[in-house]
Parts: structure tokens; C-alpha cells; sequence
């Protein structure tokens, strides 16, 4: 009996550490050792083997533009999903506005879109057949109908988009927080605001540093809001030019 | 120093406190004991000014300041979590009401390592961050933070709750040897009932919103006003059949007895029997079977007369040591 304890515990280690093994070389280091062997052994155009090919693709023709144009969404990202992402936290969680939850659901249903369906229903809008682009247009009809499209269409956008995602996590250290501490901080003479900077905000530092990386990434390698509204990043660049081969 | 006159705190529906009546005088330890939720942290928060009260008011040294903000109180507090700021050294913590107050930074540096010193804390910790200190460190300096600025009275949320139970007796010591050199009116809130006794001038006894009974820890321990503290305060007997009979005592009252009240001896008295002992080294608890009930009785550990299970004594009670309460 106690053989046969032993021989399912070691079969389950076995089968633990193979399941471990496969994840570990699946998903991370053969992905990443494929990336790397394709970027080193690209062919020019000259058909040879070219292990800076990849760097001279993003400095060939117009494609410092879409390098650009990336770089400046991602930023741009970096500091409306920030800001807005801050505001609806502290809004909702730290001064507890009236309407704090309704305000907080609205931002979390984009939580459960797709990004093609969230880009389609801004276009549903705001495109040029949209309803509020038609319903302006009625009322101004030398109005430019395709307002709604390039870098500030994709920027509006992307910065809801990804806002939701900031807000959750954002809202989970907030809640984090010792709120004693705030107290504390209150009984000892600071004003609200000094409060927020000096004892709340550092101690989300590391949470929105993090977001911070992970809206830039996001940024930088957006792809439905670029494709649908019509910016020239270079995400769907990649995708046009691999489909052109 | 501190009054409170006819405090109600309603939360919706819920009465939180109810007619709160309290007279804290300068320099006087002063604790709030009961239960949880029987709102002694509430009546704290009300004079702290985190709760506005329903009705009635709170006055410090004559003035009304029901109304007055938090910050303008000039009342220090040191919270059950200690409340230190994580992202700041132990200095920045303790500075951090100075610098609110825009001193300058030579009188800041002497203030914090004066009330540093006093509370024990090195010159090497005011560097480090505080997550890096003990609890017991962490409390040291959540006390130094409130006291740095000198407010007039210091209130105390369970301050001792997240230690372990040494370091809880030893830091309760240097807690009331540090509010006799400071002289400064605490106001303390715990539900350990050893704690208040042993560390306060007044006590008030809370429950379900009111308070029981106010007085000092004799008062509190031996002619407790009501059931609920008698039973609250210490370990107690209540007195059942067969003896309030023997004892005449009147049967539409609860009757009880603390343990060390009563006697344990060879003869008078009601004849009991050993059920069994718990042996604490200072003094031995007895359990006595008395024929109608079972009481707990204390001795004194001489280290001669210990009886042991089955050992037949006679357990002798003094009418005058019973506390007897209406029933109902």
C-alpha cells in the first residue's frame, strides 16, 4: 500500500515536471529563440542572408514614419491613459464621488470588447456615416465629415480602450492602501491634496509604473484602432507588408 | 480637558452610540473598554474628528469643537496598525506633522531626535524604512509621530493588539511610564480588560453603545456597576441554587462572586470537592464541586497547601464579597 502511495506521488512529480517542461520551452524559450533566429537570418533584397536586415527594414523608404508615428501613440498613450486612468480611481475610490459606481461600471464594460468591436462601435458613432457625425452634420453642413479618423481618433479611442484595464489594477493598489494611514496623515495637519501627494501617490508608484510599461507596449504595438480609423503605425505596416510578400 | 456631552452616533438606522456622557481631566489616563463593536472606537473617532456626532457636543479645555476639522484639533493619534507611512524612512514619518507645519529644518532635525531618544529609538533606525523595524519598533515610532508635535491630548486605537503577548506586557510598561514623563492626557481604547486595569486612571466600560459603568480600576474591578461589567471585568463565579439558599440570599437577583474572594480551608463553610486544578506557577486555579455547582477558586501557590483532584475542602464566602444584580 504504501508502495503504491509512493509510485502515484512520483508519477504525478513526473508528470508535473514534464507539463512544467513543455509550458517552460513552448510558450517561452523556443517563441523567443525563433524571433531572434528570424530576425538574425532575414534575407535582403539582394536574397542573402543580412543579420542587420531587420534594422535596415525599419529605416528603408517610409518606414521611419510608421516607426514615428508609433513611438508618438505610444507616448501620447502613456499619458491620457495615466491621466484619466488616475482621475476615474481617485474620482471613484479615494474622494468617493456621487455616482461613483455608475461612473466606474461605464468604464469597465470595455472590459468585455474586443478591440475591433470597441474601435467599431466608436465608428458607429463618430465615423462618417455615425450617429453624431450625421446629427452634426445636419446642423453644420460644411462640417468635415471624416473628422473622426488619424492620430486623435486613434488616441481618443485606444486611451478608453486601455483605461479600463489601467483603472482595474490601479483601483486594486488604491484599495490597498492603508487607509489609516490617510488618516493618520489628515490628523497630523495635511490638506487632501497633500495627503494624495505625499502619502498616496508614492505608494502606488510601483502599480503605475508598471501600467505605465504596459500601456506604452500597448500603445506601440496597436493594431484595430491604427487599421479601422486610419493611422499609419507601424503594426499594421508589418501586417501589409507580410501580406504583400 | 476633554468632554463629551450627550454623544449620539447614528450610522442609517443603526445607533452606534447613545447618550455618551465623558470627562477626561488634564494629564489622566483614560481607556475605553468593552467588547468589539460596543462602539468605544467610535466615541475615539468622535473625538478625534473623524465621526461628527448626530447630537451633543465635545469640548477641549472649555471650547466646543464638534465641529472643528481634524487637523485643527491638535489631538495626536497612534492607530491599531500603527498607520506609519510605507514609502517614508522612520525620520520622514516621525518629521512629517513638523514639516506640515512648515518649521524649519534645524528645529524639525532637533524635535525628531529628541522625541526619538525619549522613545527609544536610535539615531541608525530614524534612517531606515519602516518596514524594516519590529512591531514593537513600528509602535515606538508611530507614538513618537504623534507626540512630535506636541498635541494636547493623544488618543490610542488598541495600540498593543498586533503584539505578541511579552512584548504586549512590556510595551504597556513603558507605555505608562512614557505618558508620566510626558504628562500628557491619553485616551485609551482596548478590549483587554488586564490592559485597563493596569494602565488607567478612569476607565469606562462600554456595551452596545453606552457606557456601562465609569470609575477608577478599583471602582470598575470591585463594585462593578452592572452584570455586564462584573462578567466583563476579570474572571467571576455566579452563585446558584444551594448556596444563595444557605447564604440567604434573594432569589430575584443574579449573585456572583470573584474567584479569589473566595476561601478555600478545612473547616466552615460549604464542603466541596477537588474537580480539578490549573496550576499557573503565581497561584493555582481550583475547580470545587460544591454539590449544586461548580466554582472557580484562585489560592495563592505557597507551595505547602496545593490539593489536588479529589481532595475534599471546604469552601468558605464571605456575604459581604458578593455583588448582586436585578435579574433581567
Amino acid at each position: 500500500m504504501k508502495q503504491n502511495t509512493f509510485d502515484a506521488g512520483f508519477i504525478a512529480k513526473i508528470f508535473g515536471l514534464v507539463l512544467f517542461l513543455y509550458l517552460f520551452l513552448g510558450f517561452m524559450v523556443l517563441p523567443c529563440l525563433n524571433t531572434l533566429t528570424s530576425i538574425f537570418t532575414t534575407k535582403n533584397a539582394q536574397g542573402s542572408i543580412d543579420p542587420f536586415a531587420v534594422i535596415k527594414f525599419f529605416w528603408a523608404g517610409t518606414m521611419p514614419s510608421f516607426v514615428w508615428n508609433s513611438l508618438k501613440l505610444a507616448v501620447c498613450l502613456v499619458i491620457t491613459v495615466n491621466v484619466v486612468g488616475i482621475s476615474i480611481v481617485l474620482l471613484t475610490e479615494y474622494f468617493d464621488i456621487k455616482g461613483a459606481g455608475i461612473l466606474r461600471m461605464g468604464y469597465m464594460t470595455t472590459l468585455i470588447y474586443s478591440g475591433v468591436a470597441l474601435v467599431t462601435g466608436y465608428q458607429f458613432l463618430y465615423d462618417t456615416n455615425g450617429m453624431l457625425t450625421t446629427w452634426l452634420a445636419q446642423m453644420f453642413p460644411y462640417m468635415n465629415r471624416q473628422w473622426f479618423s488619424g492620430f486623435n481618433a486613434v488616441l481618443f479611442t485606444m486611451t478608453f480602450a486601455c483605461t479600463s484595464n489601467h483603472a482595474l489594477f490601479l483601483r486594486n493598489a488604491i484599495r490597498g492602501i492603508d487607509y489609516n494611514t490617510v488618516e493618520a496623515a489628515r490628523n497630523l495637519g495635511a490638506s487632501p491634496f497633500r495627503v494624495l501627494f505625499s502619502v498616496v501617490m508614492p505608494t502606488l508608484l510601483p502599480t503605475l509604473f508598471s501600467l505605465t510599461v504596459m500601456t506604452f507596449i500597448t500603445g506601440l504595438c496597436a493594431m484595430s484602432a491604427p487599421t479601422l480609423l486610419g493611422y499609419n503605425s507601424i503594426n499594421p505596416e508589418i501586417v501589409r507588408v507580410q501580406c504583400g510578400r | 480637558m476633554i468632554r463629551l456631552n450627550n454623544i449620539f452616533v447614528k450610522f442609517g438606522d443603526f445607533e452606534a452610540l447613545r447618550d455618551i456622557n465623558v470627562h477626561v481631566k488634564e494629564g489622566q489616563f483614560y481607556t475605553f473598554l468593552g467588547p468589539s463593536g460596543c462602539g468605544k472606537t467610535t466615541t475615539l473617532r468622535t473625538i478625534t474628528g473623524f465621526i461628527e456626532p448626530s447630537a451633543g457636543s465635545v469640548f477641549m479645555a472649555g471650547n466646543d469643537i464638534t465641529h472643528v476639522p481634524i487637523e485643527k484639533r491638535n489631538i495626536g493619534i497612534v492607530f491599531q496598525s500603527y498607520a506609519l507611512f510605507p514609502t517614508m524612512t522612520v525620520y520622514d514619518n516621525i518629521a512629517f506633522g513638523l514639516k506640515i507645519k512648515k518649521l524649519n529644518k534645524q528645529e524639525i532635525d532637533k524635535k525628531v531626535r529628541t522625541i526619538a531618544a525619549k522613545v527609544d529609538l536610535s539615531d541608525e533606525q530614524l534612517e531606515k524604512a519602516v518596514s524594516q523595524l519590529s512591531g514593537g519598533q513600528q509602535q515606538r515610532v508611530a507614538i513618537a509621530r504623534a507626540l512630535v508635535t506636541e498635541p494636547a491630548i493623544i488618543c490610542m486605537d488598541e495600540p498593543l493588539s498586533n503584539l505578541d503577548a511579552k512584548l504586549r506586557v512590556q510595551l504597556r510598561n513603558e507605555l505608562k511610564k512614557m505618558q508620566r514623563e510626558f504628562g500628557i492626557t491619553t485616551i485609551y481604547v482596548t478590549h483587554d480588560q488586564e490592559e485597563a486595569l493596569t494602565l488607567s486612571d478612569c476607565i469606562s466600560v462600554f456595551n452596545h453603545g453606552v457606557i456601562e459603568q465609569t470609575g477608577t480600576p478599583n471602582d470598575i474591578y470591585n463594585h462593578s456597576q452592572t452584570e455586564f461589567v462584573a462578567n466583563f471585568i476579570g474572571d467571576i463565579n455566579k452563585l446558584e441554587g444551594q448556596i444563595t439558599s444557605s447564604l440567604g440570599l434573594d432569589d430575584k437577583q443574579n449573585h456572583f462572586i470573584r474567584l479569589e474572594r473566595i476561601r478555600v480551608g478545612d473547616n466552615g463553610g460549604f464542603e466541596g470537592v477537588i474537580d480539578s486544578q490549573e496550576y499557573y506557577g503565581l497561584y493555582i486555579k481550583y475547580y470545587i464541586n460544591t454539590g449544586g455547582q461548580v466554582l472557580k477558586v484562585i489560592e495563592k501557590n505557597d507551595g505547602v497547601n496545593i490539593y489536588r483532584p479529589g481532595d475534599k475542602v471546604n469552601v468558605i464566602i464571605n456575604p459581604q464579597d458578593i455583588m448582586s444584580y436585578a435579574k433581567g
